[in-house]
């Protein structure tokens, strides 16, 4: 069964549309989506989280279709981080643990106690008082007390010191080890995607650029680094991008499709992500 | 939904503990003459500015958009903010009857039950109504602006209230001869049949907000 699986999603705003969306999420994987800021992200989760109507398309989250009454029950396996947490400035995390508590029938007190004690939050203390890192770590505990079987985190890393980004990851990582267990992920910040994920998808101004298995993109891809004349020997449908200088030339291209003895460097996951949105601004 | 009105509860805690202390003091203490009903009137006050405090503190820190994630029907959202009025307004009922005995107990008189039975039906049922009126402004506009809309709507129907009793005076003595429990019926099934309508209003004003179609 798919953790989530979308059909030609579509949204239209006046100024942002996020068009003909398809995403499949399977169960005891971790997606990240990535893209720049108004990619369309955040809309795409608050669509499939019922949050936001659509202007068409489907959702099933864990076989359910996301508008039918029966996604309320699906709504109680799902662990939601916004990138805001948006939880009232006057509240302490005891009292957001009392209110969470009478939401979800799973709620686990114990569980919760334990992630604030493991996160170090003080119980007392109002939100309005806590740092942004002490933020993402409550709205975390939240999600992850009422035992959910899919996390989705809405840029959860993002404005956090790479010391509680990694520690945020590895609880993350520990939890998509189940295998009934699903991670959606969306973040700019792509290599906490490429430490995390299984599955990237790409979003560039609310269209899917590419949703690939992480490992076959990066075996797909790599970086041409050679003189600007050499580049014609490469057929131009191997290219996925390039930074042309004076008299040489670094491009994107498709291992398979480079002619033998070019020399292809490995490329990260951010260099795709870049090469890709610069050709798309050409 | 009992989780929806304790983080309400929550989050007005501070400010409304020191309005309910406020308006048991306004109410304990005798005053005569034109204010007389001042107390009354602030701790029912009080009750009303209850739910729209919490629709701004919501806005404030986006509090629907966690809520939209949450397993809870909007419909749930929509009325806990009722329940909630409806609460703090029975809250403002024993803050007024409290003020009674308290100033029975003071002066030495026997408690004015009646009159402050009376006083307390009748500002009941306007605050069901300034509930029923705010509500779906606050959605509507957002709290800031609603409760403008709201206080002008208010002084317009005052208004058409105010003229229609000159303009229907004859028909005061057609409702005095009314019997009184015919009266008090017609008045629930008024108040009924407005909330339901507000409730309506109000949970098509939180979807159409909730889906960024008025800005916050």
């Amino acid at each position: 069964m798919d953790a989530i699986n979308i059909k030609g999603l579509t949204k239209r705003y006046k100024d942002f549309s996020l068009e003909g969306l398809d995403l499949t999420l399977p169960m005891g994987c971790v997606l990240g989506l990535v893209g720049e800021n108004g990619a369309g992200k955040s809309t795409t989760i608050r669509l499939i989280m019922d949050a936001l109507s659509r202007d068409g398309g489907a959702v099933t989250v864990m076989g359910v279709d996301n508008r039918s009454p029966e996604f309320l029950a699906v709504k109680e396996d799902i662990g939601v981080v916004l990138d805001e947490t948006c939880i009232p400035e006057f509240l302490t995390a005891k009292q957001f643990g009392k209110i969470l508590s009478g939401t979800f029938k799973s709620w686990d007190q114990r569980e919760y106690d334990g992630w604030i004690k493991r996160f170090d939050l003080p119980e007392k203390k109002k939100f309005k008082d806590y740092s942004r890192g002490m933020t993402m770590k409550l709205g975390i505990a939240a999600a992850l007390s009422h035992h959910p079987k899919l996390l989705i985190l809405d840029e959860a890393t993002s404005g956090l010191d790479p010391m509680v980004r990694e520690e945020l990851l590895e609880v993350f990582a520990d939890f998509a080890a189940q295998e009934d267990h699903a991670v959606l992920m969306s973040s700019h910040i792509v290599s906490d995607l490429e430490k995390t994920c299984d599955y990237i998808a790409f979003l560039h101004k609310g269209r899917l650029v590419l949703c690939e298995e992480k490992d076959a993109l990066l075996d797909k891809y790599g970086i041409l680094k050679c003189a600007r004349s050499e580049l014609g020997r490469v057929d131009p449908a191997a290219i996925h991008g390039k930074r042309v200088g004076e008299y040489n030339v670094e491009a994107l291209v498709e291992r398979k499709l480079v002619p033998a003895g070019m020399l292809v460097e490995r490329c990260t996951l951010e260099d795709i992500i870049l090469y890709l949105v610069k050709e798309e601004k050409q | 939904m009992k989780a929806l009105i304790l983080k309400d509860l929550y989050v007005a805690d501070k400010q409304m503990r020191l309005l309910i202390i406020l308006a048991l003091v306004f109410c304990a203490v005798p005053i005569e003459g034109s204010l007389s009903s001042l107390g009354n009137t602030y701790a029912m006050m009080v009750a009303l500015m209850l739910p729209l405090t919490t629709v701004a503190y919501d806005e404030r820190c986006r509090w629907d958009k966690f809520a939209a994630m949450l397993p809870y029907q909007p419909a749930t959202i929509v009325w806990s903010k009722y329940i909630l009025s409806f609460l703090g307004t029975l809250t403002g009922a024993v803050i007024i009857l409290a003020g009674t005995a308290i100033r029975a107990a003071v002066s030495g008189a026997a408690p004015a039950w009646g009159e402050a039975l009376g006083t307390t039906g009748m500002l009941l049922v306007i605050m069901v109504f300034l509930t029923d009126l705010g509500l779906p402004l606050g959605y509507r506009f957002g709290s800031e602006k609603g409760r403008i809309v709201m206080f002008v709507a208010l002084v317009a129907a005052i208004g058409a209230g105010v003229g229609l009793t000159v303009a229907l005076s004859s028909a005061i003595f057609v409702i005095a001869s009314v019997p009184p429990w015919v009266l008090v019926l017609g008045l629930v099934a008024l108040v009924v049949g407005l909330t339901a309508l507000s409730v309506r209003l109000s949970l098509r004003f939180y979807l159409k907000r909730r889906n960024g179609e008025y800005s916050v």
